[in-house]
């Protein structure tokens, strides 16, 4: 993990409205080279705007955005060239097979990797001859990874990367990403799935209503939320009546009030990081209370 | 060694020199064009059937120039506006709707780069109709005089030009269905009654204006001055030139690369 060089991404204040609609309202967060940073947030929240102001696909209305030290909006060639995109929608030309499409993106770059190793690695060669708009959401998937990193990159970004895989190819993939993080490149990443998160991500940027709500290392991230959240103690208790519930309940506020403590009974809480990243979601919205305990 | 080690290669990795880029995009979208049954049959077929039509069909015919020259002359501004225009303007559109536009906008390729192998490839396309279409022609009886053919090199990258940003403004501001649906109805109308198979003289006097302002009318006036001996004619030039022109900055101010 490399601290001492200046981050490969830092987006600050980053605003981005489309029309009234504000996609971004002041997101911050940065990308460290050597580092998986996972942006995540329910559909809607920014990330994929997010995405697109640092890819140089829109410009921020507010904020600014350095990639690798430059405005992403006014990129050179070869500054596109140190930057590889895997983007949601795939992307891939669809009238040309596999193989072909990859060869072309290969050929855009001075030294890029070897085609046919990235190929039999990620298993295209499987359905190297297949034209594009034949193949499966997967094999999709895999070739528009292949064409992000086939021009050896310096920052990644990878816009749900094992979404539609089965779990041996999404292992090959993690494996890859892994990869790339150890030789210093820095990967962004969004997924909605927290395995992948928990397993690759060094940082988590937690984007919700266009605003950054929360980022740190997975760790980090769950017990900023409880801290936040008070001191949370679990208890389960089960077949129980409801007056014996109730009982309990009685008791257990007067323990409470014995050790002059502000006591909320909840019938659930965040333990995890789906559950953290439900309740900042719940939280940023207008409105909303700042934790969703329920309190009798 | 695998992709694994090979990524932890020292990065280095820069853009290919920006000749490199734009041919190998122009040569793939040649080869998406050649290969798409549909687009061949925009390019070649409908070409062909107004060239055989126009020779041995009484239609379209100039007083003194042999049938076969209005033939040809119909036919080139034909297979120019198939490509440039229908074809280009359809790839183009489901491209967009893809996300091809914006993983490209990412590329060293670039939007510009984009553009200029997308010219290319359209120039290419349309080498290999001239071929075909050519061949066809002088099995016909086509004798064609070589000032005639040097003049018209002008009109056909002017019209390419006019229309190829025409269609690039419908790709890069509609719909793809609209896209499809508006190229395909505008090109056999602008074949059929927009002065492409009809000299703009045979026209009803009402209507000559009109079609003297198309860019299908000004191309088919030209093509008939370069390739059966009609009269040049500096008005249909200068209104393909403004086609172009405006077309160009219409592009440059309104395309999308993002789909609706």
């Amino acid at each position: 993990m490399s601290t001492e060089h200046p981050p490969a991404l830092l987006a600050e204040g980053v605003q981005k409205h489309f029309g009234l609609l504000r996609a971004l309202d002041g997101s911050s967060f940065a990308a460290r080279r050597g580092e998986v940073t996972a942006l995540l947030g329910p559909n809607g929240a920014g990330k994929t705007t997010m995405i697109s102001c640092a890819t140089g696909l829109l410009q921020p209305d507010g904020g600014s955005v350095r990639v690798l030290g430059e405005d992403p909006w006014r990129a050179s060639a070869a500054q596109r060239a140190r930057v590889g995109v895997m983007i949601q929608d795939g992307g891939l030309t669809s009238g040309i097979s596999a193989m072909r499409l990859l060869r072309y993106g290969a050929s855009l770059h001075t030294d890029p990797l070897d085609v046919d190793e990235v190929a039999a690695h990620l298993g295209i060669d499987e359905f190297a001859g297949t034209i594009v708009r034949r193949l499966s959401g997967g094999q999709r998937q895999r070739l528009a990874l292949a064409l992000a990193i086939i021009g050896r990159p310096e920052l990644v970004f990878l816009d749900e990367p094992t979404a539609g895989m089965d779990p041996g190819i999404r292992r090959t993939v993690r494996e890859l990403i892994r990869a790339l993080a150890r030789t210093g490149t820095a990967v962004v990443l969004t997924t909605h799935l927290m395995d992948d998160v928990e397993g690759l991500a060094d940082h988590v940027v937690v984007i919700a209503g266009g605003r950054t709500v929360a980022s740190g290392t997975v760790a980090e991230v769950i017990a900023s939320h409880r801290a936040s959240n008070g001191l949370t103690l679990t208890a389960t208790a089960s077949g129980l009546s409801a007056e014996a519930a109730r009982s309990l309940e009685e008791d257990v506020r007067a323990l409470g009030a014995r050790h002059r403590v502000d006591l909320r009974v909840s019938t659930g809480g965040a333990a995890d990081l789906e559950g953290v990243l439900l309740d900042l979601m719940d939280g940023s919205r207008p409105g909303a209370p700042e934790t969703e305990e329920s309190s009798r | 060694m695998s992709t694994t080690d090979a990524v932890q290669a020292p990065r280095g990795s820069g853009p290919a020199p920006l000749a490199r880029r734009v041919l190998a995009h122009a040569a793939l979208e040649t080869r998406i064009l050649l290969s798409n049954g549909e687009q061949l049959m925009v390019a070649i077929l409908m070409p062909a059937l107004v060239l055989l039509a126009l020779r041995y069909v009484p239609l379209g015919r100039l007083e003194g120039i042999a049938p076969i020259d209005t033939a040809v002359a119909a036919t080139a501004a034909t297979a120019l506006i198939s490509t440039a225009f229908t074809s280009q303007a359809i790839q183009t559109g489901f491209d967009r709707r893809g996300g091809v536009l914006r993983w490209i906008a990412t590329t060293p390729l670039g939007r510009g780069g984009y553009l200029a192998g997308k010219i290319l490839a359209t120039l290419a396309v349309q080498l290999v109709q001239i071929l075909v279409l050519g061949a066809l022609a002088l099995a016909l009886g086509w004798r064609p005089e070589l000032a005639g053919l040097l003049g018209a090199v002008p009109v056909w990258l002017l019209g390419t030009v006019a229309f190829g940003s025409l269609g690039l403004l419908i790709a890069g501001t509609l719909r793809t269905e609209a896209v499809l649906a508006l190229t395909n109805v505008l090109f056999i109308l602008l074949v059929a009654l927009g002065g492409v198979t009809i000299p703009v003289a045979h026209y009803p006097r009402f209507a000559r204006a009109i079609v003297d302002l198309l860019p299908s009318g000004a191309l088919g006036e030209l093509m008939r001055a370069c390739l059966a001996g009609g009269a040049f004619s500096a008005g249909s030039a200068i209104v393909l030139a403004l086609w172009a022109m405006l077309g160009s900055l219409a592009v440059a101010r309104w395309f999308r690369w993002t789909s609706v």
